[in-house]
């Protein structure tokens, strides 16, 4: 597949050394690669962003584009600035219009995202597809890779110099040297976007703060941030029922509770397991691990891996292992299957999964499941941490060029796309057209069958503000389920000090560097080595690099203050 | 020719980024030259040379006990009389070959995997499982029943074709000379098809150490690095999600090398032989 490069086929590098670019840089973006090694999708846990501002070497450090909160309208229960999410019955069916003007100039918008499902019928059978070339004026294109061909497919696409017009990239797949290529091959959109140039796009300019950070690099702005709820971690969902017919008790307030549930629902003869993957990050929000790294009072960072809660985590894990409460399909899930391990859950053969928080739609969507989401404890009782992530689910970035419409026509699409909830724009790219995808039914919107199919053109993961809860088709109660939940998490979140900072080492060796770690905890948990073989890993990790990841993050803060 | 140098031998040049910090973005000439930095990092590193090990022995075992089952097959597959019942076992075992490793794992995973078919019985019947699947110790028996059972059945194709150029006049005179089915096998068939077991054998060599990506992949969580980690998984996870492509193309380079060597070796082997090889002297 050859696409139009335009005139970034050959990318102009500016007469900078490789150096220059990367030093202090943003978009570090999603290249620790601190995924969980048996369930990392959805986890959303892979990030450690670069950001911040810094030496100005490509151009004048610009300010972030100025925030400008949206006009919502009234949720049925409030969220709040710290994360806690807005939640909503029902989709206002006439919204208020946020884009004016014309959007699009009638040609093709091709545009590279990752996806989950099946793809979406055809232009000529896709209603939806149709209204929204529409209502864009464009020719949407989606190139669509899978997400499980995507770690393989994206860098053979850079390497190839096969990359369209538009390119979406989800930060928690840890794309290398993100930075670089940002630089080399994308265009800097900083004159568009920066301080209050970005109101001429009040779509965008309703994205927070903790999004943008993600996609600028050298103080320089290069992508438009799909916002990500701040709950960065894995959380674990409960099969409520199950728990329930063993007896055991689905909220358990400390570790020695939950090894009991683990206990009370294992049952191998009825092929039922507490677990179907790993719960290593849990494990260590329990221990107090911190999230990737701490900063000391010094100035200097100390890796999350060095913490005294890491070790034991692990050994916990192992342990649990060792009893049997684990699924014995656990070591293979790791690769054929969320999808195996989610429909193991489903028919309550496991009865706790770790996964990420947009997890709980996907689980939601079969109404037929019970479930709960457990509160994360401190291992000895009382309140646990949990970690957030870096803000973004996905960058969205436009080929390096210097014409100007073609800039403004990108950032109006985007800006279309980044509707926020309860507007027109927002409820025509959530339900499409009247009849065919969707029916009203006392006053609320709901979507066909062939609405559902119809809509996986990809477009919802590329730009966006703040999420909301609003999930009237889920099952019954689950945004309310989920506020709860987050109403108990909000209070306890810890960032990530480097997630915004960018470190060379981190950006060249990052990924290998924890692709070896990941090995030693997936060899201890697994019961292939002993638990003290994790301190040599660590040591060997820190030596390999990690060490010089804490020297660069503590320089990279000290620079941006 | 043309297309030969332009697909070939051009791309061949492309191998001097094993001899930079090759960015993909910035091209040969925006990427930085570092002399042999990537070959002394790759030969320091003990993760490398335990791939290395992992490989040659995945090749040596696969050649010892996948090799020979197509030949095996093929002769046996000539030994059924009914054409329809030929026709049918070949479509049978041509049939996996067709299938991708993740329907293949996964059907393996059903069968004797932890959950699986056999591990359910013992469970049920108070037996303590089998671990078959996630046993480092057997890893490498296990990958090569998988490649048997996938592509045995496919490559009995250039035997069967062996075969069929045998003069069916020798089997005769094989016959009124009192030869019996061990004897014509023996003395007819396995001289017939000597130089293709040959020539395969060489061919074979070539990408011998080419032991399966995917097939690798996917099961390599199960037992872990130490047991299932080859040059390809390891080029894959150090140099492709690095983006760290100087390297990854330093470790292929060699890989490439090391199989040169053995297909030059394997041809010597059968000059000596006095067979053909992959070209006549």
């Amino acid at each position: 597949m050859t696409i139009d490069n335009g005139s970034a086929s050959r990318p102009l590098v500016n007469p900078l050394s490789r150096r220059n670019v990367l030093k202090g840089a943003g978009l570090g973006a999603a290249l620790a690669a601190f995924g969980v090694p048996l369930a990392a999708c959805g986890s959303g846990s892979g990030s450690g962003s670069g950001g911040g501002a810094a030496a100005p070497a490509a151009g004048k450090s610009v300010p972030l584009p100025t925030y400008v909160p949206p006009v919502k309208p009234k949720p049925t229960l409030e969220g709040n600035g710290q994360g806690l999410m807005d939640v909503y019955d029902s989709f206002p069916l006439n919204g208020p219009k946020t884009v004016n003007g014309p959007v699009g100039d009638g040609g093709e918008f091709n545009f590279l995202v990752m996806t989950y499902g099946e793809p979406a019928p055809p232009l000529e059978e896709n209603v939806y597809w149709q209204l929204l070339n529409k209502e864009l004026n464009v020719k949407v294109n989606p190139i669509r890779v899978p997400f499980a061909d995507f770690a393989t497919k994206f860098p053979a696409m850079v390497a190839g110099d096969d990359l369209p017009e538009v390119v979406s990239i989800p930060l928690y797949m840890n794309v290398a040297r993100l930075p670089q290529l940002a630089e080399a091959q994308f265009t800097d959109l900083s004159d568009h976007l920066s301080g209050d140039a970005v109101k001429k796009y009040p779509n965008l300019a309703g994205i927070q703060e903790a999004g943008w950070l993600n996609g600028y690099l050298n103080g320089r702005i290069y992508g438009v941030p799909k916002s990500d709820p701040v709950y960065g971690a894995g959380q674990i969902y409960t099969k409520t029922d199950v728990i329930q017919a063993a007896g055991a008790n689905p909220q358990p307030k400390n570790l020695a509770e939950f090894k009991d549930l683990a206990k009370a629902v294992t049952n191998p003869k009825a092929g039922v397991y507490a677990f179907g993957g790993s719960i290593s990050e849990f494990l260590q929000m329990a221990f107090g691990v911190p999230n990737k790294w701490t900063r000391n009072a010094d100035g200097s960072f100390t890796s999350a891996y060095e913490h005294p809660g890491f070790i034991p985590a692990i050994q916990e894990m192992a342990g649990m292992y060792k009893s049997g409460y684990f699924h014995p399909d656990t070591t293979m899930n790791a690769n054929q299957g969320k999808v195996q391990r989610d429909a193991l859950f489903r028919s309550g053969k496991i009865a706790m999964i770790m996964d990420g928080t947009r997890a709980v739609g996907i689980v939601a969507d079969d109404k037929d499941v019970v479930f709960g989401l457990m509160v994360p404890f401190a291992k000895d009782g009382g309140k646990g941490i949990y970690w957030t992530g870096g803000g973004a689910y996905a960058m969205t970035m436009l080929k390096k060029t210097s014409d100007k419409s073609k800039i403004e026509r990108f950032l109006r699409v985007l800006d279309y796309i980044a509707a926020p909830f309860g507007s027109r724009e927002s409820f025509i790219m959530s339900y499409g057209v009247e009849g065919a995808d969707y029916t009203v039914k006392n006053g609320v919107a709901v979507l066909t069958t062939r609405g559902q199919r119809e809509q996986d053109l990809g477009l919802a993961y590329i730009a966006g503000g703040p999420q909301v809860l609003n999930d009237p088709q889920g099952a019954p109660g689950v945004d309310k389920l989920n506020y709860e939940w987050q109403q108990q998490v909000v209070p306890n979140l810890l960032a990530n000090p480097a997630q915004h900072l960018y470190s060379q080492t981190q950006n060249s060796k990052g990924a290998a560097l924890e692709q070896q770690m990941q090995d030693a905890i997936t060899s201890v948990f697994l019961g292939r080595e002993q638990p003290s073989t994790l301190a040599p890993a660590v040591q060997k990790w820190k030596a390999g690099g990690g060490d010089r990841m804490a020297k660069e993050f503590a320089e990279a803060a000290a620079q941006a203050g | 020719m043309v297309v030969l140098l332009l697909f070939t031998y051009i791309p061949l040049l492309g191998s001097v980024i094993a001899w930079m910090d090759y960015v993909p973005f910035l091209g040969f000439t925006g990427s930085d030259w570092v002399g042999w930095d990537n070959f002394t990092a790759l030969f320091q590193d003990s993760a490398f040379w335990s791939a290395v090990w992992n490989t040659l022995q995945i090749t040596f075992l696969q050649l010892l006990l996948f090799f020979p089952v197509p030949i095996l097959l093929a002769v046996l597959l000539n030994t059924v009389a009914m054409p329809f019942a030929r026709r049918f076992v070949q479509s049978v075992i041509y049939l996996p070959h067709f299938l991708s490793w993740v329907v293949i794992i996964a059907l393996f995973q059903q069968i004797a995997g932890g959950a699986g078919v056999i591990n359910r019985f013992l469970i049920t019947h108070g037996a303590s499982p089998l671990d078959i699947m996630t046993n480092p110790q057997i890893f490498k028996l296990l990958l090569t029943t998988q490649a048997i059972w996938k592509d045995a059945g496919w490559g009995t194709i250039i035997f069967l074709a062996a075969i069929a150029a045998i003069d069916q006049g020798l089997y005769e005179s094989a016959v009124i000379d009192g030869a019996g089915a061990w004897n014509r096998f023996w003395h007819v068939t396995l001289p017939g098809m000597r130089p293709i077991i040959v020539l395969m054998l060489i061919l074979r060599l070539g990408d011998s150490l080419t032991v399966g990506f995917e097939q690798i992949l996917l099961q390599r969580d199960a037992v872990g690095p130490g047991a299932a980690e080859v040059l390809d998984t390891f080029v894959y996870y150090n140099g492709v999600i690095d983006g760290s492509w100087g390297a990854a193309t330093a470790a292929g380079l060699l890989k490439g090398v090391v199989s040169l060597f053995l297909v030059l070796a394997a041809n010597k082997l059968a000059h000596r032989l006095g067979e053909e090889g992959v070209y006549r002297r």
